[in-house]
């Protein structure tokens, strides 16, 4: 699986870079949205069939916020260690950690509350996040944990991410995923103001 | 840009025809294989907007190193956190 997503991944970036025509790339949002939207039926059928899942599911009950919780911690967390590394201040590197995968918006933010080179920055870390969970998921589905599968996809578990999860993890942790997902992407917008306006 | 609504109404629409149990049997056998297609093109096109994105390609420089290592920071950050949670409270 590791290999079919890399393989489609940087077959697309290759592709995208050398050969691709105007008429296409006009495309491309729409073709993206419409091969998510299919997938999310089909992970709905999946879902449905599998009456287990929500039985499941409901015996966590609240528990089940401590997914979010601690992908949230450890992104930031994460983050701001490499910001130390990068020798950048804790408000910046926190920030940009805290996008949670969702490029578009935290770039959005940052650019608007602070400057364009942390914009890019958070535009960039997020999309390798996003990058990066494509390829851990599988991998860490195999060899660590269901439940830690979930978090390299960040805020993407609601949507681009939530497809592989459901695929190499299964049904229930496909409904954990999207809840983290959309506990995540909620806290984007209040979080990453939060953390770029500290004075360190 | 996919909104919430298309992702609930999927997820929904999809959810009730499955638990419904009206599919048909070649559907339900290749369900599996179907997403494994739609992965593909999915993670295809995903790739495409990347190769094609000036902004990531012409800063895949001294920027792009430090967005490579906050992006991994954070990932092992978030399944290391995840995995001492995990053993704590989903045994």
């Amino acid at each position: 699986m590791t290999w079919l997503v890399l393989g489609s991944v940087i077959g697309g970036i290759i592709f995208g870079y050398s050969i691709i025509p105007d008429e296409i790339i006009k495309q491309m949002d729409t073709i993206i949205t419409c091969a998510l939207a299919f997938l999310l039926f089909l992970i709905g059928i999946d879902l449905g069939r599998n009456k287990s899942v929500i039985i499941k599911i409901k015996s966590l009950g609240v528990k089940i916020l401590f997914i979010p919780i601690s992908i949230a911690l450890g992104s930031i967390l994460g983050a701001s260690f490499a910001g130390i590394i990068l020798g950048m201040p804790f408000n910046e590197s926190s920030a940009v950690g805290a996008g949670f995968g969702w490029y578009s918006l935290s770039s959005v933010i940052l650019t608007q509350m602070y400057n364009a080179e942390i914009g890019t920055l958070a535009f960039l870390t997020n999309v390798f996040r996003e990058l990066f969970a494509f390829m851990a998921i599988p991998l860490i589905a195999k060899h660590i944990g269901k439940c830690e599968a979930i978090a390299p996809g960040g805020a993407t578990t609601m949507d681009t991410t939530l497809p592989l999860i459901a695929k190499t993890v299964g049904g229930e942790a496909a409904v954990m995923a999207f809840i983290n997902g959309a506990v995540l992407s909620m806290l984007v917008p209040v979080l990453v103001p939060l953390l770029i306006k500290l004075p360190f | 840009m996919i909104t919430l609504w298309t992702i609930l109404f999927a997820l929904i629409a999809g959810g009730i025809l499955g638990y419904s149990g009206t599919l048909k049997d070649f559907f339900e056998k290749h369900l599996d294989n179907i997403i494994t297609l739609g992965l593909v093109i999915l993670l295809f096109s995903m790739g495409i907007k990347i190769g094609i994105n000036e902004e990531i390609l012409s800063s895949l420089t001294n920027l792009s190193v430090k967005a490579a290592v906050i992006s991994i920071c954070a990932i092992t950050g978030s399944v290391l956190i995840m995995r001492i949670l995990t053993a704590k409270f989903f045994q």
